[in-house]
C-alpha cells in the first residue's frame, strides 16, 4: 500500500466499502457464543436454499456465497447455520447509510451491505483520504461492532476491486498501474462484472487472463460481445466511466428487482403466479418508499435445468402498482413454463425508473381503478411502515 | 392452387392485407398470408386476432386450393418485381411464384393453423355513407387512451339510437365526440367500443365519394363491408364511463379565434415547453390571448400574443399543448371557439361552422404552479 499522496492528481476519489462477511458478522455480533466458529447465514435450513454469506472460519472450508446450502453442508458439518434475520440486516444497512453520509453527500448504495463513495474534495476536511477513512472504520466499529474493507482508486471499477484485496478489516489503494500489476495475470473472471459464462466464453477466444483481454482490440471484443465487448475491454485496462450516483440522482436505466430461488421446482401455474405476485407486491412497495416509478416490468425465469430466460415489456405509463407489474408479468411468463418446463427461479424486475411526481394534469374522467389500487398500495405501505413487512400480504401471494 | 395475376392488380390487395400483419407475434402463423384460389376469384387473408381483414378479387384460377405464405417475404418478392404476370403454383406445404424471368419458391404454413375468420352475415348489415364514417373516425380516434389499465377508454364508443350515430373517444384528459344523421338505422340501439386499429385502416379503402359502407353489428365483433375488402375486429369490453356528464351544459366565457394563428402559436412557444408536461399558458383578458411558456431545464421562455374574440372576466389556464393542437388540427373551417369557466374546468372547443351537437371536443387544463 502507498503513500496517502498518491490520490494527488486524481480527478476523482472513489471508495468503495463492503462489510465484512456482513450477516455473518452481525450474528456473531448479536450471538458472541459464536465467535470464532464457521458460521453460515443461508434461508430456510429445511428447505433447499444457497449460503447468503459465511464467517471467515466457515471460508477456510471452501465454503461461498451463492453456494448450494447442502453442498456448504457437505464441506463443513459442522457449521452453524443460521436462517437470517432480514429486519436486522436493513436496519444495520440504514444505519450504515447515515455514517457514510457524515463522509459524502454522493453516496450509492449498491447492495445492503455495499456502497459507493464520492469522496473528491471532502477528505480535506479530515487532512487525507488514510485519515478520512480510518476515521469512517473507527465509527462504523464503535456504533455498529462491525468491520469493512475499503478500496480507494480514482474510479468505481478499481474501488470495488480493491475492497476485495486485503479482508477483513482492509484498506486498499489502487490506481490504474496497481491494478495492472495486480490483476493482469490473473484470470479474467477476476475482473468484475465476469462470471463463469463470460469467463467461458472469453476462454473460447483465448482469452484466459486480464492482461490477455486487455491486449485486445477493443473492436475484436465489440466483435465477439457486442455493446458489452466494448465495456470488458475498457474495464480489462482499469477504466471505467460510471458516475458515483446518490439515491437522488439515479439515472433512468437503473433498476429495482426481486428474485427467489424456489424451495422446490413448480410445474403448476397457480403456484407460479403467486410467486410473481408475492416478487411484484416487494418490488412495487420498494419503488414507492423511494418515491420512483417505472416503465419498462421484466420476468425473468430459470428452469430447473438452469437455462435462464428474461422477457420484458414497456408500458405506456410508468407504474409503482403491484398488481399492474403483476399482470404485465404474468403475461410475459411463456405458457410453457409450468406445465412442460419447471421452474426454478422467478424474478421480477422494473426498470427505465423516474422520480414519482404530481402530476399537474387534471383529469376530466378520474381513473377510478387506479385511484383505488394507490388508496390500498397506500394504506397498506402505512401498516407495514408501522408493524413490519409480514404483517399484511396480498390474497394468493405466497412463497 | 395455381392462378395468374399481374403484379400491380396483387399489389394493391397485398399491401391492404399487409396493415393488419402483426410486426412481433408470439404465434408465428400470424405473420402469414392466407391465399385462398376460389372459383374465378383470389382470395387474401391475414389477423392479428384482434382485427381480421380479407381482400376477394377477380383472378384467372386455373386450380382451386390454399396455401399460408409468409408475408414479409411475399411482399418484398412482389414489390420488387417489375410489372408483369406472375403465376402462383403449388400445393398447401410450398408454393412457387413464376415470374417472366425466373421463378421464386417459398414453404407454406400448414393452412389447417391459420385462425379461423367470422363469417359474414350480410342479412343484418346496415349500411351507413362512407364519408359520415370516415369523418367520424378521423375526429375521434386521436383522443382514444394508450392506458393499459383502462381497457375501455383504448376503444371509441360507437352509439346508435334513433337516426343518430355517434362516436366518442377519450383518454381521460381530452374527449372528442362527434354525431350524424343517419335515416337507414332503422331504430337501431347499439353502444359498442371498437378498438382505433380496425377504423383507422377504414379510410384507406373507403370510396368517400359515392360509396356505403356495410356495418354489421356482432356480439362481440363489429364487421366493414368495403366491397372487396371485409375488415372485422373484436369488441372492447364495457362498460364505458359516462362521458354526457362530464360535457359541461354551460361555460360562461367564450373566445373566438384564428384557428391557424392559434395552432401555430401553440405549436411555437412548446417547442421550449417542459418536454413531460409540455405546458404552455393561456392569458386571455380584453379580446387578446397571451401564450407563454417557462422551462427551467433549458432556461427558456416564450410568449406570443393573438387578437381574439373576448370580452368577459380574464382567465389564466394551462394546457398541454399537444392536446391543444391534436384538436385543432380536427376541426374545420377558418375560427374556433373556446367555451371555459375557470383554471381547473373543462374547456369546449368546437367550429363555428358546425353545431356544438355535432363534434365538439373537451379538453382538461394543466393545474398552473402558484
Amino acid at each position: 500500500m502507498g503513500g496517502i499522496d498518491r490520490t494527488k492528481g486524481w480527478p476523482k476519489v472513489i471508495l468503495h466499502v463492503d462489510m465484512d462477511a456482513f450477516f455473518a458478522a452481525f450474528e456473531i455480533r448479536n450471538d458472541p457464543h459464536l465467535k470464532g466458529k464457521p458460521v453460515i447465514v443461508g434461508g430456510d435450513t429445511q428447505f433447499r436454499s444457497v449460503v447468503s454469506t459465511c464467517s471467515y472460519e466457515a471460508r477456510k472450508f471452501g465454503v461461498k456465497s451463492g453456494m448450494p446450502m447442502a453442498q456448504a453442508k457437505r464441506l463443513c458439518p459442522e457449521a452453524i447455520i443460521i436462517s437470517g434475520n432480514l429486519s436486522g440486516y436493513v436496519y444495520t444497512s440504514a444505519k450504515l447509510q447515515m455514517i457514510f453520509g457524515n463522509y459524502s453527500p454522493i453516496v450509492e448504495p449498491f447492495s445492503v451491505d455495499e456502497a459507493f463513495l464520492d469522496i473528491t474534495g471532502c477528505h480535506r476536511i479530515f487532512g487525507t483520504v488514510e485519515n478520512l477513512v480510518m476515521k469512517m472504520k473507527e465509527d462504523i466499529k464503535k456504533e455498529l461492532s462491525l468491520t469493512c474493507s475499503i478500496g480507494i482508486s480514482p474510479n468505481k471499477l478499481l474501488a470495488k476491486m480493491a475492497s476485495g484485496e486485503n479482508k477483513p478489516d482492509g484498506m486498499t489503494i489502487m490506481d490504474k498501474e496497481d491494478f495492472i500489476k495486480m490483476f493482469y495475470h490473473r484470470q479474467v473472471d477476476a475482473l468484475w462484472g465476469v462470471g463463469e459464462a463470460s469467463k467461458k466464453a472469453l476462454n473460447k477466444k483465448g482469452i484466459y487472463t486480464v492482461g490477455d483481454m486487455a491486449a485486445r482490440d477493443e473492436k475484436e471484443l465489440q466483435r465477439y460481445f457486442g455493446q458489452n465487448g466494448l465495456a470488458l475491454s475498457e474495464n480489462s485496462r482499469g477504466d471505467d466511466p460510471s458516475e458515483v450516483y446518490s439515491i437522488d440522482t439515479l439515472p433512468l436505466e437503473k433498476s429495482m428487482s426481486h428474485e427467489t430461488t424456489l424451495e422446490v421446482d413448480l410445474s403448476e401455474i397457480d403456484k407460479i403466479y403467486s410467486t410473481l405476485l408475492w416478487l411484484s407486491d416487494k418490488v412495487a412497495r420498494r419503488l414507492r418508499k423511494d418515491n420512483f416509478c417505472g416503465r419498462t416490468i421484466s420476468v425473468k425465469i430459470r428452469s430447473s435445468d438452469f437455462k435462464t430466460i428474461t422477457r420484458d415489456k414497456t408500458l405506456k405509463y410508468p407504474t409503482d402498482q403491484c398488481r399492474i407489474i403483476f399482470e404485465t408479468a404474468k403475461k410475459l411468463m411463456p405458457k410453457e413454463y409450468g406445465p412442460n418446463i419447471k421452474v426454478r427461479l422467478l424474478g421480477v424486475r422494473v426498470s427505465h425508473l423516474e422520480k414519482n411526481m404530481d402530476n399537474p394534469q387534471l383529469f376530466l374522467i378520474n381513473n377510478q381503478e387506479l385511484e383505488s389500487m394507490s388508496k390500498c398500495s397506500k394504506a397498506m405501505d402505512e401498516i407495514r411502515d408501522k408493524f413490519g413487512e409480514s404483517v399484511i400480504k396480498l390474497a394468493g401471494a405466497q412463497i | 392452387m395455381k392462378f395468374n395475376l399481374s403484379k400491380s392488380r396483387l399489389s394493391g390487395y397485398l399491401q391492404s392485407v399487409l396493415q393488419v400483419v402483426p410486426s412481433k407475434s408470439a404465434l408465428p402463423v400470424l405473420s402469414n398470408i392466407l391465399f385462398e384460389a376460389l372459383e374465378d376469384k383470389l382470395k387474401i387473408s391475414a389477423t392479428d386476432l384482434e382485427v381480421s381483414i380479407t381482400a376477394t378479387f377477380d383472378c384467372a384460377v386455373s386450380k382451386k386450393g390454399s396455401a399460408v405464405l409468409p408475408a414479409r417475404y411475399v411482399a418484398e418478392i412482389i414489390r420488387e418485381l417489375p410489372e408483369s404476370e406472375i403465376s402462383f403454383d403449388g400445393t398447401s406445404s410450398r408454393v412457387e411464384m413464376k415470374v417472366p424471368n425466373g421463378s421464386y419458391k417459398i414453404a407454406c404454413f400448414p393452412a389447417d393453423d391459420f385462425p379461423k375468420l367470422p363469417m359474414v352475415n350480410t342479412k343484418k348489415q346496415i349500411n351507413v355513407d362512407a364519408a359520415d364514417l370516415v369523418s367520424m373516425i378521423r375526429r375521434t380516434t386521436f383522443a382514444c387512451s394508450v392506458d393499459e389499465t383502462r381497457p375501455a377508454l383504448n376503444g371509441v364508443l360507437w352509439s346508435t339510437k334513433g337516426d343518430m350515430m355517434s362516436m366518442v373517444a377519450t383518454d381521460g384528459h381530452r374527449l372528442a365526440k362527434v354525431s350524424v344523421e343517419n335515416k337507414k338505422l332503422k331504430g337501431m340501439s347499439e353502444d359498442i367500443i371498437v378498438p382505433p386499429k380496425v377504423l383507422n385502416i377504414i379510410p384507406k379503402f373507403a370510396d368517400e365519394s359515392n360509396g356505403e359502407i356495410g356495418i354489421i353489428f356482432g356480439e362481440n365483433n363489429v364487421i366493414f363491408n368495403l366491397g372487396d375488402v371485409i375488415l372485422s375486429s373484436r369488441l372492447i369490453e364495457g362498460p364505458y364511463p359516462n362521458y354526457e356528464q362530464v360535457i359541461p351544459a354551460e361555460n360562461d366565457k367564450r373566445m373566438v379565434i384564428s384557428k391557424s394563428d392559434l395552432a401555430g402559436a401553440v405549436r411555437r412557444v412548446s417547442i421550449l415547453s417542459n418536454t413531460l408536461t409540455h405546458q404552455v399558458k393561456f392569458n386571455i383578458k380584453n379580446n387578446s390571448l397571451t401564450i407563454s411558456t417557462t422551462n427551467a431545464d433549458v432556461g427558456g421562455e416564450a410568449r406570443e400574443t393573438l387578437s381574439c374574440d373576448y370580452t368577459g372576466e380574464g382567465v389564466e389556464l394551462g394546457y398541454n399543448a399537444n392536446y391543444v393542437t391534436d384538436i385543432l388540427a380536427k376541426i374545420d373551417g377558418e375560427e374556433v371557439i373556446f367555451e371555459l369557466t375557470n383554471a381547473i374546468s373543462a374547456g369546449v372547443i368546437y367550429s363555428p361552422s358546425i353545431p356544438k351537437d355535432n363534434f365538439l371536443c373537451l379538453v382538461m387544463p394543466l393545474r398552473l404552479a402558484d
